[in-house]
């Protein structure tokens, strides 16, 4: 068992031991929460999304956040994070975002500085553990996706309107731009196709988020939108280039136009049971142009044509348990959703079938630990790269976390 | 593999069977809600809720609304179960998302039903919930909710 990890593990413990009953770390008037998240993964066949198939530790997160209120109406808050799995992140500290929000009225409010994006139910909790019944949450937020979505630097308005006999409307509309990473996970997953990112350069990016609770009490609906485009420089690995055709700098550019993730959803709860549904698109004109005038090979257009949905249930048995399971597919062409233009890759590359069931045990308010079982069909979103021997069409994942809150 | 998913399920089955589910109702233990005496306004039960939400932020006046939890078990239970909808864990997090995403900062909250009662009567725009049985005084007043 690594080193780091058992310090993880030994420090969780010794917290959970000292501080079972804090909600929070104040000081003055400025409030400090934090989280620290240890976990293990196993798979029997595929490699997900790190070494699996013997077993890793290389999955944990920490974050600590501060905010205070400077006046009735206006306060400041701020979070750094870390994350480790595979090889994302690699506990590189990020700043997770850093806004000031004031609250003029019910209806009208605006934040400004780095803001998560708003994008289904979930995005906004996807890396806090403690918030969320799964482990790992379905392909609507798979990994490859947080880089894309997590967080953009902008302003924003949000607020919510009770209207009679209708219910209650809530909204954000965020405009600003971002930044990527080009070790992040959609440069992984542009890996396997051949490309390799060195630089990311992001245009104007709008994000939306509209929610109705609705006047029976427990059900919500809703749709978030995210559009900007992407432009990268990228190294072509696809084919080996004769020396005749190097240039200084990239091979390609990497062109994502009219990009626009879209996700409607609906959530009923019931007293301790939650009902789930999502449906995800990822729509965009992906454009590859090599950058050598003589290259023979000139350029793809390739529409992006992706998408995904769910349906997850949890219920809380007790103050102490909690199960919940769901149903997932994930279709990277939707055109192709049985996988015959995958060739000569097999045909259950075009695909992602998945279906998980967890169990959650709140030892006490701040310490959790989860299980979780995930059976895959399809290799859409295994990594060849994680998987030089091949991707076998059918895996298994158990994960295991351990996360100690405040 | 097969025998990895067996012992798993019967380790998800050991620990449900383990766990005893109780089904009980929740103890009956009243609860009222109250204000500071300069809050001058009708409240319905959809204000209630918004407003231990942080929807309702603002008094008609445009004055702060101020509220405080009573985390005496299973009167905030009731509370939340009566009013917001929500259960314990379901409120717990949604304070927390707020936390963790910067967009809230948790409620203020007491124990004590004493300590509530005083945030109450030195905080302009307080509310908050307490048991049926207590006695409020000066600076606090009860309200009915319509």
């Amino acid at each position: 068992m690594p080193r780091c990890s058992m310090v993880s593990l030994f420090v969780i413990i010794c917290l959970t031991i000292l501080v079972s009953d804090l909600t929070a770390i104040t000081f003055d008037r400025i409030q400090v929460h934090g989280f620290v998240s240890q976990g293990f993964m196993i798979s029997d066949r595929n490699n997900y999304l790190a070494d699996t198939d013997d077993g890793t530790f290389e999955f944990n997160e920490a974050g600590i956040n501060f905010s205070q209120n400077f006046s009735e109406h206006f306060h400041v808050s701020c979070q750094f994070f870390a994350r480790d799995i595979g090889d994302v992140g690699n506990n590189d500290i990020e700043l997770d975002f850093a806004l000031a929000d004031y609250r003029l009225r019910d209806f009208i409010g605006i934040r400004f500085g780095k803001i998560k994006i708003p994008h289904g139910l979930y995005n906004e909790i996807r890396d806090f553990d403690m918030l969320r019944t799964f482990i790992f949450l379905p392909p609507v937020y798979y990994d490859i996706s947080r880089s894309t979505i997590n967080a953009m630097n902008g302003i924003g308005l949000y607020g919510n309107y009770q209207v009679p006999k209708i219910g209650n409307i809530e909204y954000q509309l965020i405009g600003g731009s971002k930044s990527i990473d080009p070790e992040s996970g959609w440069s992984r997953y542009m890996e396997r196709r051949g490309i390799d990112i060195t630089q990311f350069d992001i245009g104007f990016v709008g994000c939306g988020q509209f929610i109705w609770n609705l006047p029976f009490q427990g059900v919500r609906l809703g749709m978030t939108g995210t559009c900007l485009n992407m432009a990268a420089d990228a190294e072509i690995e696809f084919i080996p280039i004769s020396t005749e055709y190097a240039i200084a700098g990239p091979d390609m550019a990497y062109n994502l136009d009219n990009f626009f993730i879209h996700v409607s959803f609906f959530e009923y709860t019931l007293n301790d049971l939650i009902l789930a549904f999502e449906y995800m698109t990822f729509r965009g004109d992906l454009s590859l142009k090599t950058l050598h005038p003589k290259l023979p090979i000139k350029g793809y257009d390739v529409p992006v044509r992706t998408d995904t949905c769910y349906l997850s249930v949890s219920y809380r048995l007790s103050d102490y348990i909690e199960i919940g399971g769901f149903s997932a597919i994930f279709w990277p062409d939707s055109n192709d959703k049985s996988g015959q233009n995958m060739l000569p890759l097999p045909d259950y590359m075009g695909w992602h079938k998945e279906t998980a069931l967890c169990l959650r045990l709140d030892i006490n308010e701040s310490l959790t630990f989860k299980t979780e079982a995930h059976l895959i069909d399809g290799g859409a979103l295994m990594m060849p790269q994680d998987n030089p021997e091949g991707i076998d069409r059918r895996s298994a994942l158990f994960l295991f976390k351990l996360t100690f809150s405040f | 593999m097969k025998m990895i998913l067996y012992h798993f399920y019967c380790f998800v089955i050991i620990c449900l069977c383990l766990q005893s589910i109780s089904i009980c109702a929740a103890e009956s233990l009243g609860v009222k809600i109250i204000v500071h005496t300069d809050v001058n306004e009708s409240i319905s039960a959809n204000d209630i809720r918004n407003i231990f939400l942080g929807k309702k932020t603002q008094w008609n006046n445009h004055q702060r609304i101020r509220f405080v939890l009573l985390t005496q078990k299973k009167l905030y239970r009731n509370f939340l179960a009566k009013y917001v909808g929500k259960t314990l864990y379901q409120y717990r997090n949604y304070w927390r998302k707020k936390v963790f995403t910067g967009t809230g900062m948790m409620p203020v909250m007491f124990k004590d039903c004493k300590q509530t009662i005083d945030y109450v009567k030195r905080t302009k725009g307080a509310i908050t919930f307490i048991p049926t049985s207590e006695i409020i005084s000066d600076n606090v007043k009860e309200i009915t909710i319509q």
